[in-house]
Formats: structure tokens, C-alpha cells, sequence
């Protein structure tokens, strides 16, 4: 049938000219094509027929135009869905480094807020409940940061002799590192210096000054 | 207390020359310092009942410029502070003899003198000087001592020391202990709260000179068994580390710095080893180290604290504190065997304890109803006896010769030296003019 042959014609022109538009070398060769598909047309068919084929070939010149904007907006938009989607993780990456960070600042913060003297009764080295909360605290920071590392210095108050007291600070600092390394700490992230009564916080010479005395120190030297 | 006379004829004659080539080579070392620093000043609180009258004539000088310390007073001050002698005054002297045939006995029995001495004081060659002194004794009408002594220009008021330690030798049968040194630690919280120093003066608190100045502790000055070096623990990188530095070129080697306690240090009595305190091992233990051959034995071996080791005068046991029967008290170790005694069972406390020079006296630190306490224990009688009545006494550090303890204490809430004699009887405080002083190490014989 004409007809059947002259639409199926048409299809393969529009074909053509949309592979033509949706090469990158076609720009030129679209509507060419086209033509000359319809030059053909003329050669073989009635003027009616070939002023028919002439419009379809223009329609068809049309839709490949269309069709080559079409295509150029999807590859852009393809393009632009890429580079959003990258944008994107980066973002998310960035996102999360942040919330790491933060993370990491918040449980320094939270270690750094944590009571860091550990204090004691007279010629104790047992560590007093009230201490264990700030102690955990110490503990659960050391074992999940196991770059972070501490000072544990042992202080006593002005009785007694002078080197017993190195002594005596010694044991409350060892008292505090078997707390947190029960608690999971490495023994590694721990030292133990012992000052004796040599650096008291309060001069006096009353109970209420050497009860400020008798204390173990934390002291972070990385977090 | 009455001194004991000697009952022998004292030597007439000078000491012998070499004697004082060697005092001035000595004094030539010990005094060729140049930062001097603020002297510590003695007040005596407390004398024996009955002090024995002597009388110290003002020394003969007849150098054209006035001599920079006055030799008679420091032998004066010398005899007065160890609270056997009253000395008299000078405002009372009829006269000031300075050769025997210018001693007048009647006179100075009129002034109830028992003692007497005169001296002189002489130029040398070499630009320092020499002293000749003479003791008498009044009531017999005879001379008991003579004696010479020579030193450098700085060296007068050791050479007045070098006197004292003669006539007390003389009068009391004892070796004086004038001439020594004190190290000590001070610290000016007003100045700085981190200000700490070594310092090195005379017994009498003159002379005064900085050995270390560190904005950490400094702690437990230690004497070598010559005199001429101090061991002691600084605090100076952050974690206690022993030293040992030489008083007179300044020159220090760090000994010891483990981890955990580096303390204690305490020199044999042959001067080759140091016993220490380290917690390398897990907690506070003894050690010695052989100055020689670098080798460290273990000591004592207990879970309980083990601290300050003290020499026996042997060498062959060494004092220690432990808590291991639950409170502090004084052991000791035999150091072949290992056998470890208790030495000290009257109350809760006992720390820090050494001996006198013949063994047999136990000079510690006691507390007794909540007070601490300078206390010595007979070991031959076992009694043990509070030789001061003050709180948070501490530090305790016996004379050579055994007469006196000098130890720390508190006077208006700041740390003074202080010194008693072994039978509690006299008694001195030693303030410092500024800050607060304290761990008095009494040295050993300078020669």
C-alpha cells in the first residue's frame, strides 16, 4: 500500500533526523537527510504525494529539531542530575566529618567537664563513690580515644614525712589507675607522678585546707 | 647539765703545719662561692640549767683595716648555741688579754669566769689569715689548750668555727660540730607559689648560698660522706628525677629517673653507694646503687610502702619506713641476709628515722595525739623520749658529733628550722628572713 510505504517512509525519515540529532557529528546531516529523503520521494511518486512527502519532511525536520533540543536537555539534565548527586555526597560526607568532629569536641568537652580531682581522707587511698561518676566518665573517654593519654598526679596534705607522702600519693594515683583500668582503660594511656605534700592547692594549716590537699589530679596530656 | 672537764694536760704546741695547708686548701674550695644569698638567724629559746661561765677576750688584730668579721663573737655565738656556756660580756671584761702573760686570774674568777679565751688573729703570705687562740681554766689558774688555725681572706668565721670546735672539744670531751654546714630546701610562696631552692649555709646560718633554683619541688638533700656533694630529688622535668651535684664546682649528674618515685637518696657511710627509694616495680621499695660499678639491688620486697633508708653506722643495715604491719613504723634491714626487724613499737607513727654517730640513739619522727614530734629511742634502753613539744615537726638531721638535731617546724604558719640538743635541753629556732625554710640536712665533718 503507497500509503503504508509513505508513512513507513516518514517514520524512517524521523528516525534519521532523530538518530542524526542524537549524534554528536549529525547537526548538519539531520535536516540533509531529511531532503534528500524527500528528493527521493519526488523522484518516485505523484506531486501530491510529493508535496505531502515534502511536508512530512518538513514535520519531520521539525521533530528532529525538536528532537535535538530534546536530547541536548537531557543530557544536561543528566549532567546536572550527576553533579547534583556528587555535590550531594560530598556534602553528606562533609556532614559527617563535621558531625564527627563535633562528636569528638563534644566528648572532649564532656571528658574536659568531668571533675579532675579526685580527692581523699587522711591517710586513705580508697576512691570515695562520689568520685566513680566523673572516674567513668574518665574511663569511658580514655577507652573509645585510644590516642588520649593522662597524668594521674598524687598529692597529700603537709603531716607527716615529707618522702611517706611521696609514698602515700603514689598509692592514691595507683588507687585511681586500677579504677580506670578495670573500667577498660589501657594501662599504657595512664602515668602516675606523685608530688607528696611539695604542691598543696591551699597553704593553710587547718583540716579544711589539707582535705583540699589530699587529692589525685587527672591530667590530659593528649585527647 | 655540767660540762666534763679534761683532766689531761691539753698540747701547748700549734697544730702542726700540714693540718693547716690542708684547712687552707679546704677553705679555699668551700669559700671561693660568689652568689651569696640571705642568711637564716638563730634565736636561742632554750639552755641547759646551768650554762658554764666563759669568757672569749675580743681577738688581738693589728692590721691596718678593720677585719670584716669579728672572730671572738663567732666563737661566742658558737658556744652559746650549743647551750653548755654563758659566755660573759664584753662591757664586763676588766681587761683584753691577748698573750698568757697578760692573763690575770684573779680577775676573771672575780667575774666568776671558769673558762677563758684569748687569741689573735694574723696575716698570712698569701693575703688570708692565721688564728692562734689559748684556753684556760680560771679556777686552776692554768692554760688547758692552745691552738692555730690558718684559712684565705673569706675564711674568718670558719676559722672562728675551727676555735669553737677546739675548746668544746677541750671542755667537754666531744668533738664540736661548729664548723659543718646545713643544706636546706626554701620556698617563697608569698614571692611565687612556684619558687623552690637549694641552699647551702654554715651550721650558724651564716653564708648562705643557692645551690638550685627550680619553679618545681626540690626535695630530701642528702650529704656525701665528704662533704663536698649534695644527692637530692627535683621535680624540675615534671616527675621526680635524683641528682647528684657538687656544692663547689656546681657540676650535677642525674642519677636515677625511672618511672613512678625516683626519692629518698641517703649515702653509705664508706660514701660509694646511695640507697634510694623506687616504685619501678610497682610500689615504693629500697634500693642501692653502687656509685662505682652502676649496679641496683633491690633491697626490701613488700606490697606495703617502704621509705626513707638511713645508714647504720656500719653500713651493714639499713633504716627504713614501712607501713607494712598497717601504720608507719621504723625497721631495719640486715643487708646479706635480708632479715628485716621493727625497731619502733610506742604509737601510731614513726617515720623518717636515722641514727647518731655511735648507734645508739634512734632520731625519728613520732606522732602522738594527732601532733608531730622530733622523738629519739634509747636502742640500748629501748625508751623512746619527745625532744620537742611543737606540731608538724619534721625532717630531722643529726650533728656528727651526735649533740644536736636540727629538724623543721612551723612558727606562724611558715616553715622554720629549728635545733635541739639529743637530751631535749637546748634549743634553738632558725628563721629564715624571708620565706619559708625547710628539710635541714646537717653535713658530716668538713675534713
Amino acid at each position: 500500500m503507497q500509503m503504508g510505504n509513505l508513512s513507513k517512509f516518514i517514520i524512517s525519515g524521523v528516525m534519521v533526523a532523530f538518530l542524526a540529532a542524537c549524534s554528536t557529528t549529525g547537526e548538519t546531516t539531520d535536516a540533509t537527510a531529511s531532503t534528500q529523503a524527500a528528493q527521493v520521494a519526488v523522484d518516485n511518486t505523484s506531486l501530491a504525494e510529493a508535496q505531502a512527502l515534502i511536508e512530512a519532511a518538513a514535520a519531520a525536520k521539525a521533530a528532529a529539531a525538536e528532537a535535538k533540543a530534546l536530547a541536548a536537555a537531557a543530557v544536561q539534565a543528566e549532567a546536572k542530575a550527576a553533579a547534583d548527586a556528587a555535590k550531594a555526597a560530598a556534602d553528606a560526607a562533609q556532614q559527617a566529618a563535621a558531625n564527627v568532629a563535633q562528636q569528638q569536641q563534644q566528648a572532649q568537652e564532656a571528658a574536659q567537664a568531668l571533675a579532675h580531682i579526685i580527692y581523699f581522707d587522711f591517710d586513705q587511698s580508697t576512691i570515695k563513690a562520689e568520685f566513680r561518676t566523673a572516674l567513668n566518665g574518665h574511663a569511658a573517654y580514655l577507652s573509645q580515644n585510644p590516642s588520649a593519654s593522662i597524668v594521674l598526679e598524687g598529692h597529700a596534705d603537709e603531716r607527716g614525712t615529707r618522702e611517706y607522702n611521696i609514698a602515700l600519693g603514689e598509692r592514691r594515683g595507683n588507687a585511681v589507675s586500677r579504677y580506670l583500668v578495670v573500667q577498660g582503660v589501657s594501662i599504657d594511656a595512664i602515668e602516675v607522678v606523685s608530688f607528696g605534700e611539695e604542691r598543696p592547692v591551699n597553704a593553710g594549716h587547718d583540716s579544711a585546707s589539707w582535705s583540699e590537699n589530699r587529692r589525685v589530679e587527672i591530667r590530659y596530656i593528649n585527647y | 647539765m655540767r660540762v666534763k672537764k679534761i683532766v689531761q694536760l691539753a698540747q701547748r704546741a700549734p697544730k702542726p703545719i700540714s693540718f693547716s695547708v690542708f684547712l687552707s686548701t679546704v677553705f679555699t674550695l668551700l669559700f671561693s662561692f660568689s652568689a651569696w644569698s640571705s642568711n637564716l638567724v638563730i634565736e636561742i629559746t632554750q639552755g641547759v640549767d646551768n650554762p658554764v661561765p666563759i669568757a672569749v677576750v675580743p681577738f688581738q688584730w693589728s692590721g691596718d683595716k678593720a677585719l670584716k668579721d669579728d672572730v671572738a663573737l663567732v666563737v661566742d655565738a658558737d658556744l652559746e648555741r650549743s647551750g653548755q656556756f654563758k659566755s660573759l660580756k664584753r662591757s664586763l671584761m676588766l681587761s683584753f688579754p691577748y698573750q698568757t702573760e697578760d692573763v690575770y686570774y684573779r680577775d676573771w674568777r672575780y667575774l666568776s669566769t671558769e673558762y677563758l679565751v684569748i687569741g689573735q688573729v694574723l696575716p698570712t703570705n698569701s693575703g688570708g689569715y692565721q688564728v692562734d687562740y689559748q684556753l684556760f681554766d680560771v679556777q686552776r689558774g692554768e692554760p688547758i689548750a692552745t691552738g692555730r688555725f690558718s684559712g684565705g681572706k673569706n675564711d674568718l668565721r670558719a676559722l672562728g668555727h675551727s676555735v669553737s670546735d677546739a675548746v668544746y672539744e677541750a671542755l667537754t670531751g666531744l668533738r664540736g660540730a661548729f664548723r659543718t654546714r646545713i643544706a636546706y630546701v626554701a620556698a617563697d610562696k608569698k614571692v611565687n607559689p612556684s619558687y623552690y631552692k637549694l641552699l647551702v649555709a654554715d651550721a650558724d646560718g651564716y653564708n648562705a648560698k643557692e645551690i638550685l633554683k627550680s619553679n618545681q619541688p626540690i626535695m630530701s638533700p642528702s650529704w656525701s660522706r665528704d662533704a663536698s656533694k649534695l644527692a637530692y630529688v627535683s621535680f624540675e622535668t615534671n616527675r621526680p628525677a635524683i641528682y647528684v651535684q657538687d656544692i663547689t664546682t656546681g657540676k650535677r649528674e642525674r642519677i636515677k629517673s625511672f618511672k613512678g618515685i625516683n626519692g629518698a637518696p641517703a649515702w653509705s657511710p664508706d660514701g660509694g653507694k646511695l640507697a634510694m627509694v623506687l616504685s619501678k616495680d610497682g610500689n615504693a621499695e629500697i634500693y642501692v646503687l653502687d656509685l662505682t660499678s652502676k649496679r641496683l639491688t633491690r633491697v626490701t620486697k613488700h606490697y606495703g610502702i617502704d621509705t626513707e633508708p638511713s645508714w647504720s653506722v656500719d653500713g651493714k643495715h639499713i633504716l627504713f619506713t614501712s607501713d607494712r604491719g598497717g601504720k608507719p613504723q621504723i625497721y631495719q634491714v640486715t643487708l646479706d641476709s635480708g632479715w628485716v626487724e621493727r625497731l619502733t613499737f610506742e604509737g601510731d607513727y614513726n617515720a623518717r628515722g636515722s641514727l647518731t654517730h655511735d648507734g645508739r640513739f634512734l632520731v625519728l619522727v613520732s606522732r602522738h595525739d594527732t601532733r608531730f614530734h622530733i622523738a629519739v629511742q634509747d636502742l640500748q634502753r629501748g625508751t623512746m623520749s619527745l625532744l620537742t613539744q611543737t606540731s608538724l615537726d619534721e625532717s630531722p638531721s643529726v650533728a656528727p658529733n651526735g649533740s644536736m638535731v636540727i629538724y623543721s617546724t612551723q612558727q606562724g604558719g611558715r616553715d622554720i628550722l629549728a635545733a635541739v640538743s639529743i637530751d631535749g635541753k637546748v634549743k634553738f629556732n632558725i628563721p629564715a628572713n624571708e620565706g619559708v625554710v625547710r628539710e635541714p640536712a646537717w653535713s658530716p665533718y668538713l675534713n
